[in-house]
Formats: structure tokens, sequence, C-alpha cells
């Protein structure tokens, strides 16, 4: 078989990576591969995007999701809340460590102090967080929006570099639900963390380790309804 | 918590928004297959950024990239929380998931390229997209579809083979690199 030009080959490459040719084709295409280093890099890159086709599903073309036109304001609004609770989350660090010199048996209670702080204009419940380990201290203070419940967790002394996860506790199931993960820094460390778990299912907040073994952990009041 | 935030201010977090919303928004309802959800990752994954922004360094890698690698965290947060997976695109991928050992990375990883692949199926003209549907998806003859295209077969193959180009330009483009993987 006569090996072909380019010009000729080129165009069969995209059927070719299908296996979509005829055998006559198959055969002069590969005897020109065989010869041609530019077109067998091109019939490899066309092969690697082949390999995909079959992941995609050709129902879901139609119309592309578009995001919702308020998602940016509500962005912009998680961003202003959470600048606004960032300096009054940093008062109430130093005021845990003030709290914290009642260490019973190795755990650390930190109860709640944040009337050495200022007044705090978006309430929110404080949670005292007993920790497991010396050295570390936390409070969480939980909110409730009509949509989710979030929660502020201010936290020194956990090992920089580690990766922490903080969950709920389900109230009745016991079961943690996961509000998401962060990785430990020197110092005091400030997050907050969103859920779709209503109120007054959370029974407990608390923050372990990858291995599941339990950081802090401090019960919720249960509601008063 | 660093003042310095790279140029991730809320100025930033806006430009950042319009340049890759569209595609996060897209790429997580492909693997939470849930709108609401989906509305809850990205926007989680915006507040993440400026939340973190003085850990971004462009000189490390894109921050769309940056943005994509906080997101798939927040997804598989999401998808274990309410034991839910990205949702495989096809008979192929979930015989290769079925087995038990894939992790919930390596499904988003797979989610991730399917969302990948029909995103660029989207981006390409229409007439390189039919051929692909027609001759791979819909497994029709080429001298069917050149007959009802009013194209020659020959044609046909040409356009498969400049829809394939295509294909993984546009996929370069969101970030896909075979000779990474």
């Amino acid at each position: 078989m006569t090996a072909r030009p380019d010009d000729h080959v080129r165009p069969l490459l995209g059927a070719f990576v299908l296996g979509h040719l005829e055998p006559a084709d198959v055969t002069a295409v590969r005897a020109h591969l065989e010869g041609c280093a530019a077109c067998r890099v091109e019939a490899a890159e066309l092969a690697a995007v082949a390999g995909l086709l079959p992941m995609a599903d050709p129902e879901r073309l139609g119309t592309p999701a578009e995001p919702p036109r308020a998602m940016l304001d509500q962005v912009l609004t998680r961003i202003e809340r959470e600048r606004g609770v960032l300096g009054r989350a940093r008062r109430r660090s130093v005021a845990v460590r003030v709290g914290a010199v009642a260490a019973v048996l190795a755990l650390v209670a930190v109860v709640g102090q944040v009337a050495l702080g200022p007044p705090e204009p978006s309430g929110g419940e404080v949670v005292a967080l007993t920790a497991a380990r010396p050295g570390v201290l936390g409070e969480a203070v939980l909110h409730e929006d009509p949509t989710s419940t979030w929660v502020e967790i201010t936290t020194s002394g956990l090992s920089s570099g580690e990766t922490y996860a903080v969950w709920f506790e389900e109230a009745g199931t016991g079961d943690r639900s996961p509000l998401g993960t962060f990785v430990g820094v020197e110092g005091d460390l400030y997050i907050s963390l969103y859920s779709t778990l209503p109120r007054e299912h959370v029974a407990s907040i608390g923050v372990s380790t990858p291995d599941g073994s339990t950081v802090m952990e401090g019960r919720v009041p249960v509601p008063v309804v | 918590m660093g003042a310095a935030r790279f140029d991730l201010d809320e100025r930033g977090i806006r430009v950042a928004y319009s340049a890759h919303a569209g595609e996060m928004f897209g790429f997580a309802v492909r693997s939470l297959n849930d709108h609401g959800l989906a509305e809850e990752a990205v926007q989680e994954t915006f507040v993440r950024a400026w939340r973190f922004g003085d850990r971004f360094d462009p000189q490390l890698g894109s921050l769309r990239g940056w943005l994509f690698a906080i997101l798939r965290h927040v997804v598989i947060d999401m998808a274990r929380a309410r034991a839910i997976w990205p949702e495989p695109a096809s008979d192929e991928t979930i015989e290769g998931s079925i087995d038990g050992a894939v992790s919930a990375e390596d499904r988003l990883e797979q989610a991730l390229l399917a969302w990948q692949i029909e995103e660029a199926l989207r981006r390409i003209g229409e007439d390189h997209r039919r051929v692909v549907l027609e001759t791979y998806f819909r497994r029709r003859p080429y001298a069917e579809v050149a007959s009802e295209l009013g194209i020659p077969e020959g044609t046909v193959k040409s356009r498969v083979y400049y829809a394939l180009r295509a294909l993984r330009l546009a996929l370069e483009e969101m970030g896909w690199d075979d000779r990474s993987s």
C-alpha cells in the first residue's frame, strides 16, 4: 500500500481515532503514520479527545445552566457580613484566652465570656467548645438564617498545616453533618461555615481531625419553642 | 487573617465572578445535579476565595484553577454531607465506579471531565457538533449523515477531523491538559 500524502490522510484522522474508517482506509492511514511523525502526533492528540467522548452525555448539551442573577449579590452580602463579624471575632478571641484559665483534667473548658466583649449586633448563640487537646482554645457562635444555619468559630492552638473538619451533630440520629474543612495556622483562626441543617436539628458543634478524632466539641442548647 | 488579600477584595471578587461564575455553576450543577445546591456551592467558593485571597499566588497557577480547586473541595463536602455523588455521565463510567473503591475525589474528577467535554461540545460550531453527535453518539453511518446534510461523505469525515481539533482547543482553553495527566 502506498503511503498517502498528509493532505489526504489528515482529514481522515478524526474518523480513524473514532474507529469509524473502513479497513482499507485504516491500513492506508496506519501506513502513512509509520512514516510521518507530525501526523502521529496529531493522531495521538485527537485520540486523547476521542477518549473523553464516552464521558459526555449528549442529552445535557441543550441549555447550559446559568447562575441565578441574584447570586453575585448574595456572595457580596455574605462577604460584607463576614467582614463585619471579623473585627468582633478578633476581639472575642482575646476574651477566649482570658476565660480559659479554668482547665479541668487537661480538658480546657471555654465558657461564654461574650459579656467581656462589645455588644453583638448580629446576635447568635455562643457555644463553649471543650477541647480534647491541651493548649487548644475555641468558641463558636451559632446563627440562624431563614435558609441556613451558620457558625463562626474562633480558635487557637491547633496544629499548623493540619486539616480539620467542622460538623454539626444532628439531634436524634447522632449523625455528623459536615460543614467543611480548614487548615490550621499559627495563632488565632477565624472561620465561618454554612449548613442547610435547620438550627433545631443541631445538637452539637464539633471539630475533628481527618481520622474522625474530636478536637473540640460543644453542646448546643435545645432551642426554646 | 492577613489584611492583604492580593486583589481579591470586593472588586476582585466581582471581576472573578464575572469571568468564571458561569463555568463554575455549570460544573457544580453537573456534579451535584441540583441547582439549589450548586448555587450554594458557588457562593461558598467565592466567599472562601475572598476569605483566603491572600493565599492565592498567580505565579503558581491561574485564578480559574484556584477557584475550581476550592469549588471541588466544597462540592465534595456537600456531596458527602448529603450522601450524594457526582452523577456519572454514561453507562461506561457507572461500571467503572461501581466497585466501591472509587473515592469522592475520583468521582468528582470524572464529573469535571464529563462537564468539560460537554461544555467543549457546546462551544464548537454547530456544523462540527452535528457530525460528532450523528456519527459518534448516534452511531449513524457516514453515508447516511452525508446524504441528510447534502454533502459528500468525504466532507463528513473531514468535518469530524476538524470537530475533534476544535474540541481539543476548547478543552485546552478550559485548562484540560492530557500531557500532565
